[in-house]
């Protein structure tokens, strides 16, 4: 007697699904037959549908439920990841091994792997909007159906056109077990039967063979063949290179050959509608390296211009068409790179700006008790630069860049409060320009040290003590960063370097006292340059926590960041520089007399840096003011305006909330000077003896292939010295400087590049000669 | 006229003889079981084809001649039998090599194989005896005379120990030879 009930519900699916196979094949054009009765057709150059038709029967009770349950594996099954593509993602998925289950047989997926790898796969598809119910192969993509119904008795007509597969019980009346099998005599174009092709477990779901039986029912042949095991029983193993083939074993996947072979079955060509990825490869390598560079270097712009990169690479891979194994190892690397740059942000915590700056502190704190006002003043002008970089680092907390910029200013503070204690030299030492305004009294661009003695003459007026000591370098806008989610891993802060123990006065250093602070710098943690970074880097080693009891003198940090807001403010009074220029004299001569029209300038003896390009003015560190300077009147003297802020620049003593005096007295000898070609290849030329008091400078350089010799003199003003019969004999052709006003160039002649340069107090202007038009037509 | 006493021994006698002339003349499996050579062996093997599964895979049975049955781990509807010896009578392996004698065992040939029908499984059957060792292999086919050995085998075995294939299911519509 036999058995067929159907449910009102699979009755329509079933309709649904013959429908939409009868419908495919007659609407589109492009259709073949891959074995009897399975269709394969061609939706598109990139879309082909595989429609398996399979009329069930059994002479045994049975219910709808099985045939659906065979028709979701078989579907599964064969919609699902290509072995290809989990042989990509079990390479770098934890845990997944393969395992040699019989003796000479390949390594096979361990089953118990197969929903992990099957669930990778869904989540990458679902990730790349992908269809994860058709396979992919070459770009396109290929839907199998299993049209499936039921044949209510074993005597009722066949359905032309389907497969007839009979249903057993798996076991029988001795509880052995029936083996699914397929008879394929229709292959290769035998005569087409509906009549039994193939008997089938009706309830093998825990071990089903039905998606490995289905793939014999669309022309696949086995992958398997005979050995022998350790007892001398006949056994099937996979072919070589079938190991994890449906067509090898059904808890498999089904390979990129077998859906091809499928379709050349059915005469149709698969299209390979990838794309050519060693591109995208290549650009991917070269950035997955260069991350690890930014991660190695902890600099938190370059890990998120990386961050950047990687994830506007990853955006581009997603939608393209890259074979599928690729784009999972392309992607599958992005994300990982991108997690241990993010790890990297979040673990090189501080910043490495953070660690300079408690070095510099450190350095300061010695300098306070060294009474180095030199170093101290080194320390203000790099706490400066620091304070603009922390100020601008958007990596950093709130709390912990408050901490930082507190920190600096306390520093500063107390660097000021050392310059205001430590007794001054009696004469400082600055570096000074003279020239003349006459061209032949002009300087040679070399800075003179000039003693510097402090004045007595203090202007009444007094900043207000609370204003501000710095005004160049102001706070920028600190945005509200969150706070670290690890409190316990932030380091001390910089704020708490300072204790009772830190001198406040330069006669404090005792050894013993020095600020408990740790001997070496914490070592910013490396991200290993492993493919996947395991564990989040230890946080940098952190000092030791004084006792924050004693440090009255640090200041609080407030619940909000520093205002942002500035107001107009009138300049502080600068230091003033009372200049005297004398002609300078033979000793013992006469007293000197003063020297007019003497442009005096102040040379900062570390140049600073000059304002960069492409860089924003809050992290400018250069110095973009114009010289101090001033010119000589007709008593020879002048007075140079130094700002206060500006002191560090010029080594001027810093003296805390008011201006300071200085006198400079500077005797000036006279200027000559004279030009002479030299022979070629001749011998180096002679040099005469030089009046007392005489300095002489000379200079070569080329114009063309003729070399000339620059003379430049100094000497005391007196009696008049004639250079050009001294040099004569030496330097044939001698010719000495004319001596007349300065006269401004012709039109065009000679412009400063850029042209804005002329407005500028630096020497950072090119001058460009032009050639003499008449002279150029004459050659 | 016999007294009682020798009716009675008559009667006995007759009865013994006729017990006898039965035995002898109904039994022939008995009378054969001497026959049994003394390097009997026979192994019947059933594997599965093609995707293996760790609940089915090759079964085996391997008697010799002094009835000592060797049973391999077998799995028994949701049960799994450990591998197993047991002792069959000497009469069970008469019976066994008589239906090898009677379906010519050593006469068949090596493989019988259906190469339209993929997976299903296979038997395999091996014989020593007499000094002469032959094995036959079928593979989704019926093979009357082998099949018939294979069923005597089982018949001797209790009912979860048998050796089982397809090709032993009356509904499989296998292809069938005689031998």
């Amino acid at each position: 007697m036999t058995f067929g009930r159907l449910s009102g519900r699979a009755k329509v699916l079933s309709a649904m699904a013959r429908w939409t196979a009868i419908c495919a094949a007659l609407l589109i054009g492009t259709s073949g037959v891959a074995q009897a009765q399975t269709k394969v057709i061609r939706d598109g150059e990139c879309a082909i549908t595989i429609i398996i038709p399979i009329e069930f029967y059994s002479q045994e009770p049975i219910f709808s439920d099985t045939v659906h349950k065979i028709k979701n594996q078989i579907e599964r099954a064969w919609n699902g990841p290509t072995t290809e593509m989990i042989d990509h993602i079990a390479a770098r998925a934890d845990g997944i091994q393969k395992s040699e289950t019989r003796t000479g047989a390949p390594a096979e997926y361990r089953a118990t792997d197969r929903p992990k790898l099957n669930q990778l796969y869904r989540d990458f598809m679902k990730l790349m909007g992908g269809n994860p119910n058709c396979a992919t192969v070459n770009c396109c993509q290929i839907c199998v159906i299993a049209d499936v119904r039921l044949r209510m008795g074993d005597d009722a007509p066949k359905t032309p056109g389907y497969h007839q597969i009979e249903l057993k019980p798996d076991k029988d009346k001795d509880g052995k077990w029936v083996r699914s099998y397929v008879r394929r005599y229709q292959l290769l174009g035998g005569p087409q039967s509906t009549s039994g092709t193939g008997v089938w477990n009706a309830e093998d779901d825990y071990w089903p063979a039905w998606a490995h039986e289905s793939g014999h029912l669309m022309g696949l042949p086995d992958h398997y063949h005979d050995s022998t095991d350790e007892n001398g029983n006949t056994i099937s193993i996979g072919d070589e290179g079938h190991a994890n083939d449906i067509m090898n074993r059904n808890l498999a996947w089904p390979t990129e050959n077998d859906f091809k072979e499928i379709l050349k079955i059915a005469g149709i060509d698969i299209t390979n509608c990838c794309k050519d990825p060693t591109r995208y490869i290549e650009v991917v390598n070269r950035e997955l390296r260069t991350s690890y560079t930014a991660i190695n270097s902890c600099n938190p712009d370059d890990i998120n211009r990386q961050i950047a990169v990687l994830t506007a690479q990853r955006a581009s891979i997603v939608p393209d068409n890259i074979t599928l194994p690729v784009k999972y190892d392309l992607i599958n690397s992005i994300d990982i790179q991108i997690a241990n740059l993010k790890n990297a942000l979040e673990n090189c915590q501080p910043p490495r700006i953070i660690e300079i700056t408690y070095q510099t502190i450190k350095i300061g704190i010695d300098a306070v008790g060294s009474c180095d006002r030199d170093l101290v003043q080194e320390v203000m002008l790099k706490l400066d630069a620091e304070r603009v970089q922390i100020a601008a680092n958007r990596s950093l907390g709130a709390d912990e860049k408050f901490d930082a910029l507190s920190a600096i200013d306390t520093m500063k503070a107390r660097l000021e409060k050392a310059l205001q204690d430590c007794p001054p030299k009696e004469a400082f030492t600055v570096y000074t320009g003279f020239e003349g305004g006459i061209w032949c009294t002009y300087g040679f661009g070399i800075p003179l040290p000039i003693s510097l003695v402090p004045g007595d003459d203090v202007p009444a007026k007094v900043d207000q003590p609370n204003s501000s000591q710095y005004d160049v370098f102001r706070p920028t806008t600190i945005e509200r960063m969150p706070v670290p989610a690890k409190a316990d891993q932030r380091r001390t802060p910089l704020s708490e370097l300072f204790d009772t123990n830190v001198p406040d006065t330069p006669k404090l250093p005792p050894v013993g006292d020095t600020p408990n602070v740790p001997s070496q710098t914490p070592e910013t943690p490396k991200i290993p340059t492993a493919e996947k970074t395991p564990d989040a880097p230890k946080a940098p080693g952190t000092p030791k926590t004084p006792d924050t009891s004693k440090t009255p003198d640090t200041p609080k940090a407030p619940d909000t960041p520093p205002p942002t807001t500035t107001t107009e403010k009138p300049a502080p009074i600068p230091d003033t520089i009372f200049v005297k220029a004398s002609e300078a004299v033979l000793q013992g001569g006469q007293t000197s007399t003063p020297l007019g029209g003497q442009n005096v300038k102040l040379f900062p003896p570390n140049k600073p840096d000059l304002p960069g390009t492409g860089i924003k003015t809050a992290q400018d560190t250069g110095f973009n003011k114009d010289p101090v300077e001033c010119k000589t009147g007709a008593d020879g003297s002048c007075e140079m305006k130094v700002d206060r802020n500006d002191r560090p620049y010029y080594r001027l003593p810093g003296r805390y909330g008011r201006p300071n005096n200085y006198r400079m007295g500077v005797d000036l000898p006279r200027k000559d000077g004279g030009v002479a070609e030299l022979p070629k290849d001749g011998p180096s030329p002679g040099k005469p003896e030089l009046p007392p008091g005489t300095n002489a400078i000379d200079d070569t350089f080329k114009i063309g292939d003729r070399t000339f010799m620059r003379l430049a003199f100094t000497f005391p003003y007196g009696p008049n010295i004639d250079f050009h019969p001294l040099y004569t004999p030496f330097l044939k052709g001698y010719e000495t400087d004319y001596c007349r006003d300065k006269q401004p160039g012709p039109p065009l002649d000679a412009q400063p590049e850029p042209p804005r340069a002329i407005d500028n107090g630096l020497p950072s202007g090119t001058v460009k000669l032009h050639r003499a038009a008449s002279r150029a037509r004459g050659r | 006229m016999r007294s009682p006493v020798q009716r009675t021994a008559a009667i006995t006698a007759a009865i013994v003889l006729n017990i006898f002339c039965f035995l002898f003349a109904f039994c022939p499996a008995l009378a054969q079981a001497v026959a049994v050579p003394n390097d009997f062996r026979v192994r019947l093997v059933s594997a599965p084809l093609g995707p293996p599964s760790p609940r089915d895979g090759p079964e085996s049975v391997e008697i010799n001649g002094a009835g000592l049955a060797s049973y391999s781990l077998m799995r028994v509807r949701d049960e799994e039998l450990p591998a197993a010896t047991a002792n069959l009578s000497r009469d069970a392996v008469a019976r066994i090599y008589k239906a090898i004698q009677d379906e010519r065992f050593f006469d068949l040939q090596p493989l019988y194989r259906d190469a339209e029908v993929s997976d299903g499984d296979q038997a395999e059957m091996t014989v020593t005896a007499g000094g002469r060792t032959f094995k036959v292999r079928t593979v989704n086919m019926r093979v009357g005379a082998f099949d018939r050995i294979a069923n005597a085998i089982d018949r001797e075995l209790p009912p979860e120990r048998r050796v089982k294939y397809n090709a032993l299911q009356p509904t499989i519509d296998y292809r069938s030879v005689e031998r």
